[in-house]
């Protein structure tokens, strides 16, 4: 790696070069003054929903296809649902007139990266010659991917996306002996990064802003979303949901079925005074400002 | 725009790469914690179709049936490194008082360390793979966020980690940060399935279970255990059945070229 030239002072021991690598680049992605607050990194004494709120839910869909727009919006604005979109940039601006409507009615539009980077593991990956694969990615190449998925955003929204999801839920640059995290340059740039298919929900009080899970909700019947919430209401949690699409069929992502995303938004829509159905920035900028450290 | 980035460093020329004989395809069978019900019931079904798996053990579980897990460590089952505490997320309610989010990669060293240390005390040998705990790689929060696998990339042979979506592909695959499937709750043509995916491309599945019984929480049943030894078993099946260290051990083996980072 280029930075570890700039270090060798440090070298003693490993665990030291480790650290001073870390530090170096996480110093270095840093630019000057953010214009949102980067996520809160600590763990709150205190902490309490708006009245009467047990749990809080946030659905999102990944990739901007076209049934999202033509099948999820509706029913979403049928009930009165705020979701996330985090877009495919060359997809979305195919139906560009149609997200802006999506986003000026109050969906959030996120960062999904400009060139969606994952393990080379994945066969799209290797189909595009692995070139953009996480296991030869650096931090300063992910950082200017995001950056610049950002600037295109901008243009085409009006606004600096204010969260982020990890494409394929990965959150590491390199290999082996050499893989780094990259949360750090999405907590400086960020209010929230959602990660993606582990089995749990974000606790309030102490969750990592910059790695908050979404539950992989494609194929969910409603029954599964009504049981994920209700463990949520049980432990005062925030539970997000990702999806891809909506109805379509084969693929590799079927996505989540209109007919259970209809039954989940009506829910929802009947449970407002004890269930908080918000975008992820409106959850995790609440989150910021109501933990304490008192 | 961004610049296009490099190639990825293990990817070989395509067909060099073969699994052993003229299997199609990598199966491993992993098992998470030292769950009592892992000897009482899974080692049985295993050792009747001679099905080697892979069982990373909580050490102080492992306690509770030591003679049991000497015998299956003599018998050719892979014993790894899961950590002593088990440590996850805070948000997992259990995790909160030893949360990832607290630790750092000099407590996370100590802990692939001394789990080491713990079962080669206990069995005699010194576990070679390493799974990560509810699949998570990292220590710390927000900016003061770590990856740990440099830590597993160097001291283990491989390390699993959990809930990922792809296949381990053998020519790029990063042995320190392997793909598991979650095999809990699954019916056995759920199972092979995904091997036939795994056949399909030639790569290699890890499936992660837990307990082993008939139905619950974090339970892999019998029965599918069962089938799947019993669908392996047969040669038409075309596929590979080793240990997590076998192999990576083979896939290792077609890296020559570069010293182990």
């Amino acid at each position: 790696m280029r930075r570890r030239k700039g270090n060798p002072p440090l070298a003693f021991t490993l665990t030291v070069v480790i650290l001073a690598l870390a530090v170096g680049v996480s110093r270095s992605c840093r630019k000057p003054a953010p214009s949102r607050a980067p996520a809160v990194a600590f763990q709150a004494k205190h902490f309490s929903w708006p009245a009467g709120i047990k749990a809080v839910v946030s659905i999102t869909f990944d990739h901007s296809t076209t049934s999202q727009l033509d099948r999820g919006v509706p029913i979403l604005d049928a009930h009165g649902i705020k979701a996330s979109f985090y877009l495919d940039i060359p997809e979305a601006k195919k139906r560009i007139k149609d997200w802006r409507k999506v986003h000026a009615e109050g969906h959030e539009i996120g960062n999904h990266t400009l060139n969606h980077p994952c393990s080379g593991d994945y066969r799209f990956e290797r189909m595009r010659g692995g070139k953009y694969a996480l296991e030869s990615a650096t931090l300063d190449w992910i950082e200017k991917d995001i950056l610049a998925a950002n600037e295109e955003l901008k243009g085409m929204f009006g606004e600096v996306p204010r969260t982020f999801s990890y494409p394929c839920g990965e959150m590491f640059a390199g290999r082996g002996a050499q893989t780094v995290s990259y949360v750090p340059v999405v907590a400086s740039h960020f209010i929230a990064g959602r990660g993606f298919g582990l089995d749990f929900s974000n606790n309030p009080k102490d969750c990592d802003l910059a790695k908050v899970n979404a539950l992989a909700a494609d194929g969910y019947s409603f029954e599964a979303f009504k049981r994920a919430i209700e463990r949520a209401v049980a432990a005062g949690d925030w539970v997000i949901f990702c999806g891809h699409g909506v109805g379509e069929k084969g693929g590799r992502y079927p996505g989540i079925s209109p007919v259970e995303l209809e039954k989940l938004c009506k829910w929802l829509e009947s449970q407002r005074g004890v269930i908080w159905t918000g975008t992820v920035a409106e959850v995790a900028e609440y989150i910021s400002k109501t933990r304490s450290k008192k | 725009m961004v610049p296009q980035y490099m190639e990825i460093r293990w990817m070989q020329k395509e067909g060099s790469f073969v699994w052993p004989g003229g299997a199609r395809a990598a199966v491993s069978l992993s098992f998470d914690d030292a769950r009592t019900s892992q000897t009482d019931t899974c080692l049985k079904i295993l050792d009747f179709y001679g099905v080697k798996a892979t069982f990373y053990v909580s050490p102080d579980r492992m306690l509770e049936r030591i003679e049991q897990w000497k015998k299956a460590a003599a018998d050719g089952h892979e014993i790894g490194n899961h950590t002593v505490t088990h440590p996850c997320t805070g948000n997992f309610d259990w995790s909160r008082r030893n949360a990832l989010e607290d630790f750092t990669l000099e407590k996370m060293e100590a802990e692939l360390v001394e789990a080491n240390r713990l079962v080669k005390e206990a069995l005699g040998i010194e576990p070679v793979t390493f799974a990560y705990p509810c699949g998570q790689t990292f220590v710390g929060r927000g900016e003061g966020t770590r990856s740990y696998v440099p830590l597993v990339g160097k001291k283990f042979l491989a390390g699993r980690a959990y809930m990922t979506e792809f296949l381990n592909n053998p020519e790029v695959c990063d042995l320190a940060q392997l793909s598991s499937a979650a095999m809990d709750g699954l019916a056995s043509m759920d199972v092979i399935t995904q091997i036939q995916k795994a056949r399909d491309s030639g790569s290699w599945v890890i499936f992660t279970g837990h307990e082993v019984a008939d139905k619950g929480f974090q339970v892999t049943r019998a029965a599918t255990v069962e089938k799947i030894c019993e669908w392996m078993r047969d040669p038409a099946s075309g596929v590979w059945s080793g240990t997590v260290a076998e192999v990576a051990g083979h896939i290792l083996s077609f890296r020559p070229q570069v010293t182990k980072v």
